[in-house]
């Protein structure tokens, strides 16, 4: 009896601690998701100041499932965007977020840096965001002074394992340290 | 012939204590693992409504309960004795009851709450404190209680028991208006010395139920082990590979079960404790990585990377865990032979 006990807890404590970890270890791999987006339609480059302008972006996951996958889209010239940006309609699952200035976000491509944000954004994202799902958002934005509009577009897909997990690749660095598009709408007076 | 009369009745009156604390019982162990299952949900984010199926478990248990308590205050009233299991109970339920306004005030105030929040607070003592008095009840009741009754008595408690330990050391509590997140190596200490506790004192109580019997132990656990794999594994697709990893826990608990079973010397009562103890780390994976991980490597535990951090975590953290798991299943075990031997002293008197 003594010898049947000692010997099944041989056996689980070789098991738990050490065959099966090593084994899943070996075995499990952290998934790729590989975020792109596809579509950025601006309904016009050129706006009077007062008349508004709408914004569609489209995301789609190319890599492997993402346990979240995020599409930014971000206004640098703005301090807030209350009364100037508005969601017209999107399909994701959760509801897009607006992220105001000075709220401590993540930076570089981790949620263990954080940084305040500098200027404001909407955060449209899916948990999870499965492999060749896509989905849009279309904004009505309002400008309120003349001059150049920009807007910076990026996507991150995490967990965020290597190059494949952000869009775009290269080019401009935001207030996040992270890679963004950049498009633009020119504001003239009325 | 009155007396026929008389003990027919209490004979009666009896099996509507036992029935009502059974359904008090089964109630409980719904709605906690109705509330784990949903906070693994919450953790994957899945989309959620007022009638999510977690949601649904977690109401059906507590609309079993309250139908026990039911039954047990009206058995009680025409026995005309209200022991102090059913004023134990009637306190419990009124606490799980009252959760789900509190809840409501919460969430219109505060908008999303964490895990450690008034509310769920109030639902946990709630679960707590009416799964102790069902089996308390049960105890006095039933003469004999049957093996089956003592594993649907003792699971509930177990698992409300561990969602206490696991609101107070998982880092899920940081909302926008409060941050109620215990410091990290807080939250690992609460982890490390309530687990084993409420494990050995739990699953030994079971044991000595049954004075001790071969099988009752090593059934409570596996079907703890089959909820939580239903509860906390199957819903996170990453991690049904590991499956048998946490089904293999089941081997500990029948070695305590058998160590109980041949030998009744305070030494087996001992070892049957540390051998339960220090198992809990397997026992509350995966929950348990979030809680660990925020003192050692602090990473995002993403659902697909939980198995990875877990059993990386596992090498350089489990040899430090055992010594005190091991003392904490022994001081449990001999509070769960404690309990179990005040209760029937309690019932016999």
């Amino acid at each position: 009896m003594a010898g049947a006990i000692a010997g099944a807890l041989a056996v689980f404590f070789v098991l738990s601690v050490y065959l099966l970890p090593q084994s899943y270890l070996g075995s499990i791999h952290p998934t790729r998701p590989g975020p792109i987006v596809t579509d950025v339609k601006l309904s016009q480059t050129q706006v009077v100041l007062g008349e508004s302008f709408s914004l569609q972006v489209s995301a789609t996951n190319s890599g492997e499932h993402a346990d979240m996958q995020i599409l930014s889209i971000a206004f640098p010239s703005l301090s807030s965007t209350d009364g100037i940006v508005d969601v017209q309609k999107h399909d994701f699952r959760q509801t897009p977020l607006f992220i105001k200035k000075d709220r401590a976000i993540g930076a570089g491509y981790t949620a263990q840096r954080l940084v305040p944000a500098q200027y404001p954004s909407i955060e449209a994202s899916n948990r999870p965001w499965n492999s060749g799902e896509t989905f849009s958002i279309e904004l009505s934005i309002k400008p309120q002074t003349e001059g150049e509009f920009v807007i910076f577009v990026k996507a991150v897909g995490l967990p965020h394992n290597g190059d494949q997990a952000h869009w775009p690749s290269n080019g401009t660095i935001d207030h996040q340290d992270e890679f963004v598009s950049v498009y633009s709408v020119n504001v003239t007076k009325a | 012939m009155n007396y026929q009369r008389g003990s027919l009745a209490r004979m009666q009156e009896s099996r509507r204590l036992v029935i009502g604390y059974t359904l008090v019982s089964a109630g409980i162990l719904l709605a906690a693992s109705g509330g784990t299952w949903d906070v693994t949900n919450h953790l994957l984010n899945k989309p959620e409504t007022f009638f999510a199926p977690p949601h649904a478990v977690l109401y059906t248990g507590v609309a079993s309960a309250l139908a026990g308590m039911a039954l047990v205050v009206s058995a009680s009233r025409a026995a005309g004795q209200f022991d102090w299991s059913a004023k134990f109970l009637i306190a419990g339920v009124a606490l799980l009851l009252s959760a789900g306004p509190v809840d409501f005030v919460w969430h219109s105030t505060f908008g999303l709450d964490g895990l450690l929040s008034p509310p769920h607070s109030v639902l946990v003592s709630g679960m707590v404190t009416s799964s102790i008095a069902a089996i308390i009840g049960l105890v006095r009741a039933s003469k004999v209680l049957p093996a089956a009754l003592i594993v649907v008595a003792i699971l509930p408690v177990w698992i409300s028991a561990a969602g206490a330990v696991h609101m107070f050391s998982l880092p899920f509590s940081n909302t926008a208006y409060f941050n109620f997140n215990p410091h990290p190596i807080a939250g690992a200490i609460v982890a490390t010395l309530g687990f084993p506790l409420i494990t050995a004192a739990i699953s030994h109580t079971s044991s000595e139920l049954t004075g001790r019997k071969f099988g009752i132990l090593s059934a409570t656990a596996a079907i703890f082990l089959f909820i939580n794999t239903f509860t906390s594994i199957i819903p996170n697709e990453a991690l049904v590979s590991t499956i048998p990893f946490y089904i293999a826990t089941v081997i500990p608990f029948v070695v305590a079960d058998a160590i109980l079973a041949r030998w009744r010397s305070p030494k087996s009562l001992y070892m049957a404790g540390a051998i339960v103890g220090i198992t809990f780390f397997m026992l509350y994976y995966p929950l348990i990585t979030h809680t660990y991980n925020k003192v050692m490597d602090n990473k995002t535990v993403w659902g697909s990377l939980t198995a990875i951090i877990y059993f990386e975590l596992m090498g350089p953290l489990y040899p430090v865990l055992l010594a005190p798991a091991a003392a904490m299943g022994i001081l449990g075990a001999m509070i769960g032979q404690g309990m179990v031997r005040r209760a029937i002293l309690a019932g016999l008197r």
